[in-house]
């Protein structure tokens, strides 16, 4: 991966992450301030209902206090016939007396009116043995086997006995006796005139739906829930219409629902039980999951019942129709893809401004002359600056390396060169017998051995410093116009000597008048090494052809002989330096492997090709060609 | 013939002072470019063979200085180049009136051939 696009990625990510970190904490801190207005919400409906249900509540208590204050009650307490108790006939009916029953009458026509201002069930009033004495529609009294097992009657009763006159006791729901429904009881002293004793207490009773009115809710879901664990009343349940089966004693859960109706979670039971030890009136709000969604509920113990009203609403419901919010959310995610479409750009201007000295050092590397390294030219403020320095350094040594290497092989071969010359000399002096005097038959054989073996050395230093050039590309070419004709001509002569030993025949085939720009040494350095390798490898009596032709632009060259031919395999490895096809045929020529490669080195300076074509045991033709126009690339190369 | 070696490399004058005197010539030679001018200035040659590559003072500096004194017509010359020099370059020497030239390293066959077309010119 290129380093830009490795930058843009990793940029890229980071400002996403940052800029979606940034817009969730963002979203989340506005969602919150909306969760927490919309709780206070919640809570002001909580308190809003539960002042519904106080004044509910109030109103009743300030009635019955009101009611209790009717003189005919302590009229009705104080008669001898009440104080001595009541007396039941066989049927267990009461027998009221005359007076007994002129006071109840009156009492009752007062209550019947008094209830019809007021939504109560029943009322009556209950001496201090526990006998309701005045109810209008009671049919039966209430013995105690039906109250459920936990509340007897003296539950109800000893409290309702223990208010003071003007203040009310709240009972625990039931269903009521005579109406069959569910209801709760209101209960407050009646104080006779005379001693100011609580000779019995006023009681009424409401029914149960009148708080299920209370808390309609259209969001969320209400309840409250008694000590108990009921749910008294729930916005989410009907019970109005449900009536108790039986009296005061029909199991609660037979029409309560159960708290866990809302949530059976562990973390809603603890939340529960904190509603549970609140101060009265005290409010507060929790949160819980339901279904996989987060549900809010707000809660308060009510001042007067040991009950809590509470209000839940899931989070979705919560934030509906905040389109506030919505629009947040909207204005997020532009504001974080403008951020990182931002960001892209910085990066893609910053990674350039990274990778463009990279590419100018790259392209600079790829442009070197392996032959003329050339220095970068670059300067920046970074760690690229330190690479360029060491990538100078570098092309500095090997640049000293090269001319040393230059140096050492110039100087070598010229000091291998200097003794051949009288080495050489020497010979050609032991030879004359002008000078030396005569030499005998194996001293002229030692001597030509010496000779030998130094023309050797010779053309070995000779093809090693051409091919040092070639190399180092530092070969020049003399260029003038020669006649081929005729340097074929004087070539096919010169080289005739070297047929004879093997009686060799050798013909020249090139066309009259051609004529081309070419540096004649090197030409003729070419042909000599490959009629020389020509004649290495033809039989004896065998037959090399030299000539040339003129193709158009170019001059075509051959050397063709009936030698052994090259292997195809070989071929290809030809042209390569110290690449000798026999080793130990070549040895008597005296090759250095780099006959060829000169040759291609030279051709390729002349911007011509070269190339063999051969078969076994038939022959090898070797063929080269050089452009008319050489001269001319040589000189726009140079 | 009054011959004057002008070579930086001892063997070579070695071998032509057993070689020319061996053959009848009256050889002498120095191993630097500026005594050679000296003694072509001072005795009369009738033929210098001058090394081209010498350090300092090479064979084209006695050339130049013989060319300034106007003394390069008289004086016949075999100049000893490098089997390197371009013909171009070799062209341009001989052009200013050198008789000839051989490339090292040096045949004494030719030599000796050379020689004795100049004694017999």
């Amino acid at each position: 991966m290129k380093i830009n696009v490795k930058l843009i990625v990793l940029f890229s990510a980071i400002m996403v992450a940052v800029t979606a970190t940034l817009g969730f904490l963002a979203f989340n801190t506005v969602e919150a301030s909306v969760i927490d207005s919309e709780l206070l919400d919640m809570q002001n409906i909580v308190h809003d209902k539960s002042n519904q249900i106080e004044t509910l509540h109030s109103r009743a208590s300030e009635d019955i206090v009101f009611a209790a204050q009717n003189p005919k009650f302590s009229d009705y307490f104080d008669l001898s016939d009440t104080k001595s108790g009541n007396i039941y006939n066989d049927d267990g009916v009461i027998q009221f007396t005359s007076e007994q029953r002129k006071l109840k009458s009156d009492l009752e026509d007062w209550i019947y009116h008094f209830q019809n201002k007021f939504t109560v069930d029943e009322t009556c009033y209950i001496d201090r043995t526990g006998q309701q004495q005045g109810a209008l529609i009671l049919k039966a009294p209430v013995p105690d086997e039906h109250l459920s097992s936990t509340k007897k009657s003296e539950d109800y009763f000893e409290p309702s006995f223990e208010k003071d006159p003007g203040e009310s006791y709240v009972q625990y729901p039931y269903v009521s006796p005579a109406t069959k429904r569910w209801v709760f009881a209101y209960t407050t002293p009646i104080v006779t005139s005379s001693d100011g004793q609580k000779s019995g207490f006023y009681h009424f009773e409401m029914p149960i739906y009148v708080f299920q009115d209370v808390i309609k809710s259209d969001v969320g879901r209400m309840f409250v829930i008694d000590p108990e664990g009921f749910l008294i009343a729930d916005s989410n349940y009907n019970y109005s219409n449900k009536p108790g089966s039986g009296y005061m004693g029909q199991p609660h859960e037979e029409y309560f629902p159960s708290i866990d109706s809302i949530s059976d979670s562990e973390d809603f039971a603890g939340i529960v039980s904190g509603m549970n030890s609140l101060e009265k009136g005290q409010s507060k709000w929790a949160t819980y999951d339901k279904n996989g969604e987060k549900y809010f509920v707000a809660y308060k113990k009510l001042p007067t019942f040991n009950w809590i009203i509470g209000y839940e609403v899931p989070r979705s419901q919560l934030l509906a129709g905040e389109n506030d919010l919505f629009a947040l959310q909207i204005n997020l995610i532009l504001l974080t893809s403008l951020m990182s479409a931002g960001g892209l750009v910085a990066i893609i201007m910053v990674s350039s401004r990274i990778t463009h000295p990279i590419k100018i050092l790259a392209d600079s590397c790829k442009k070197q002359d392996v032959h003329n390294l050339k220095e970068i030219d670059l300067v920046t403020d970074d760690e690229i600056n330190d690479v360029t320095k060491a990538l100078n350094n570098m092309i500095k040594q090997v640049n000293e390396i090269g001319q040393m290497k230059e140096e050492f092989s110039s100087m070598v071969t010229h000091e291998l060169k200097t003794p051949l010359t009288p080495i050489l000399g020497w010979c050609q002096t032991l030879k004359n017998p002008k000078i030396m005097g005569e030499l005998s038959e194996k001293q002229r054989n030692a001597i030509e051995k010496i000779q030998t073996n130094a023309k050797r050395l010779q053309q070995l230093i000779g093809d090693i410093l051409d091919a040092e050039k070639l190399d180092m590309q530092k070969m020049k070419f003399d260029f003038q116009e020669i006649n081929v004709t005729d340097f074929m001509n004087y070539l096919h002569k010169n080289l005739q000597r070297l047929m004879d030993a093997k009686e060799i025949k050798y013909i020249n085939d090139t066309e009259p008048n051609l004529k081309l720009i070419t540096d004649k040494n090197r030409l003729e350095q070419v042909l000599t090494n490959l009629v020389l390798n020509a004649v290495d490898f033809v039989p004896n009596k065998g037959l090399i052809n030299i000539g040339a032709q003129d193709k158009g632009d170019s001059v075509l060259f051959f050397v063709k002989d009936n030698g052994v031919g090259i292997d195809k395999d070989k071929i290809s490895n030809l042209f390569s330096k110290f690449y000798q096809v026999e080793t130990s045929m070549t040895r008597s020529h005296g090759g250095t492997g780099l006959g060829l490669a000169i040759c291609k080195g030279i051709i390729d300076g002349f911007h011509g090709k070269i190339w063999v074509e051969s078969i076994v045991n038939k022959g090898s033709t070797f063929y080269f060609t050089i452009p008319k126009d050489s001269i001319r690339n040589n000189t726009e190369k140079n | 013939m009054k011959i004057l070696g002008i070579d930086d490399t001892f063997a070579v004058n070695e071998l032509l002072d057993t070689v020319l005197n061996g053959s009848g010539h009256d050889f002498m030679y120095v191993n630097n470019g500026k005594d050679g001018l000296l003694l072509i200035e001072t005795k009369k040659f009738d033929l210098v063979l001058l090394d081209l590559a010498m350090p300092e003072f090479t064979g084209l500096d006695v050339i130049k200085s013989l060319e300034n004194k106007g003394l390069l017509e008289k004086q016949k010359i075999i100049l000893f180049t490098a089997s390197a020099l371009s013909d171009n370059k070799l062209n341009e020497i001989l052009n200013k009136g050198i008789h000839s030239y051989i490339r090292k390293p040096i045949d004494i066959d030719v030599l000796l051939q050379k020689i004795d077309e100049l004694e017999n010119h």
